[in-house]
């Protein structure tokens, strides 16, 4: 057996990509949740995931609601959803961007709708959870360059970073009882970075994933089964 | 076999920037649009309306070319029909497709293809509708929809986050008798957010979901608002509709 020795630049370019490896992994996540009422999901009753959509900006992106929906439906503790798509088209146009209640009172002139109410219970929605918030890049710093050098290889060369903060809040309505019962919040920030020795080796925080994942866990504990202690 | 392999990579790596640059530039859009909208869930006014389509708004094609930002050709013709009978459907007890019969020129509606409408809004003229058959129908009224103009936008020029598309829908309200009593307008926005298409390529899809949901705000407004504003009520008084308010929408947050 053969053990050949790295150069040293070698050594030194692996320390600095195990570094920045262990050190991309590293988010820092934040969750809150403040419960104003108990609530009591039924057997045949199921969770619909919203998104505001009748803001100029900061709108919640469309694969971070996907991502809670698909969460809070599987895995330990599974909640009965339904889309937001099957909801806001078995409800059109109540819900759509410039039609849907953007309070309680607004909700509740919509539900004491009997054509509405009966959707409602046809479709088994009970409670709503409304999501605002977005994931944003910030504080980029560094260069990095690519050039095709003699031969027509392509190289790059530099160190590029940036950091990605990641702030939701998710408001509970309950509809049967028409009422908010509980706000949700789920903050995620971490730094990212590519190391390019001739080839980049792209590092990425993956905050928007933990946020869901968070937010995914703070629904399923604050909308399943309740405990003697409460949430 | 060495030079051969450097060429590949060569032709690779060119392939590679010219993407690049490329990418950083917008060569424009064309999307064709072809979706219905979900049956509104409103009470039906008690009447009986004929719903005319003329060839213009079938055929609707709005074509722009933005400088330094290529064409863009926004195809919505194939929706429209699909969208109107959907949201007509739910908001009237009875609905039935009607035919214009011109005088000497059964095509002069659709002589102006611009986006300045149809030639109904300036005719002095009754207008004689007809069931597909001929035969005169049933109807306490008649409702012709027209694209007056599109309009989009793009992150580029606005250097906001989003695609933007508006459609303006002008609904000419006749009698059975085709006497133009009024009409109705309706702006129908839609947007989509550029962060939820990635990178190459994304003008297209992006449009697209745009164009999608200015059709569908258009069939949730008309279907929301109709029965409530001055034009319609006018109109639907005018007709002897019977049961025109058998809900009072509340006033839409804009």
């Amino acid at each position: 057996m053969t053990i050949q020795r790295l150069p040293r630049h070698g050594i030194a370019a692996s320390l600095v990509l195990a570094a920045a490896w262990l050190a991309g992994g590293c988010v820092q996540t934040t969750v809150q949740g403040v419960r104003q009422a108990e609530t009591d999901l039924g057997d045949s009753e199921s969770v619909v995931i919203l998104s505001r959509k009748h803001k100029t900006q900061g709108e919640t992106e469309d694969d971070f609601v996907a991502c809670v929906s698909d969460q809070v439906n599987s895995g330990k503790d599974a909640l009965p959803i339904l889309t937001e798509r099957e909801f806001v088209d078995a409800t059109f146009p109540w819900f759509e961007p410039r039609t849907a209640p953007l309070n309680m009172d607004d909700l509740t002139q919509v539900i004491n709708r009997p054509i509405i109410s009966e959707r409602i219970d046809e479709i088994g929605v009970r409670y709503l959870v409304w999501i605002e918030g977005q994931t944003q890049r910030s504080d980029e710093t560094g260069s990095l360059q690519c050039t095709v050098v003699t031969g027509g290889i392509p190289g790059c060369l530099g160190f590029l970073s940036w950091e990605r903060g990641s702030n939701y809040e998710a408001s509970v309505w309950d509809v049967q009882r028409r009422m908010t019962v509980g706000t949700l919040s789920s903050e995620a920030a971490g730094t990212s970075f590519v190391i390019a020795v001739v080839v980049p080796v792209p590092v990425i925080a993956r905050v928007q994933e933990e946020a869901c994942a968070n937010l995914s866990q703070e629904i399923k504990t604050f909308l399943g089964p309740q405990d003697s202690t409460g949430a | 076999m060495n030079r051969n392999r450097r060429s590949l990579y060569g032709a690779l790596a060119a392939t590679l920037v010219v993407g690049w640059f490329l990418g950083g530039c917008s060569s424009g859009a064309s999307v064709t649009v072809n979706v219905s909208v979900p049956r509104p869930l409103v009470e039906p006014i008690d009447a009986a309306v004929g719903i005319y389509y003329n060839d213009e708004l079938m055929n609707y094609v709005h074509e722009e070319e933005l400088v330094e930002h290529g064409v863009y050709r926004i195809d919505i013709g194939a929706s429209q029909a699909p969208v109107f009978a959907q949201v007509f459907d739910a908001m009237f007890e009875t609905v039935v497709p009607v035919a214009r019969v011109d005088g000497d020129d059964p095509d002069a509606e659709i002589q102006d293809s611009g986006t300045e409408g149809d030639d109904t809004a300036s005719d002095p003229q009754p207008v004689r509708f007809t069931r597909p058959d001929g035969t005169p129908p049933a109807v306490a009224g008649i409702i012709a929809p027209s694209i007056e103009e599109v309009q989009f936008a793009i992150p580029k020029q606005t250097g906001s986050e989003f695609y933007e598309v508006w459609i303006s829908y002008r609904l000419d309200l006749y009698d059975t008798n085709g006497n133009r009593l009024g009409e109705y307008p309706v702006i129908g926005y839609g947007k989509a957010n550029e962060a939820n298409f990635s990178g190459l390529g994304q003008a297209s899809p992006a449009l697209n979901v745009a164009t999608i949901w200015a059709l569908r705000d258009a069939a949730a407004m008309l279907s929301f608002q109709f029965r409530g504003q001055a034009q319609s009520q006018d109109w639907l008084a005018m007709i002897g509709s019977t049961k025109m308010h058998a809900t009072t929408p509340e006033q839409v947050a804009q």
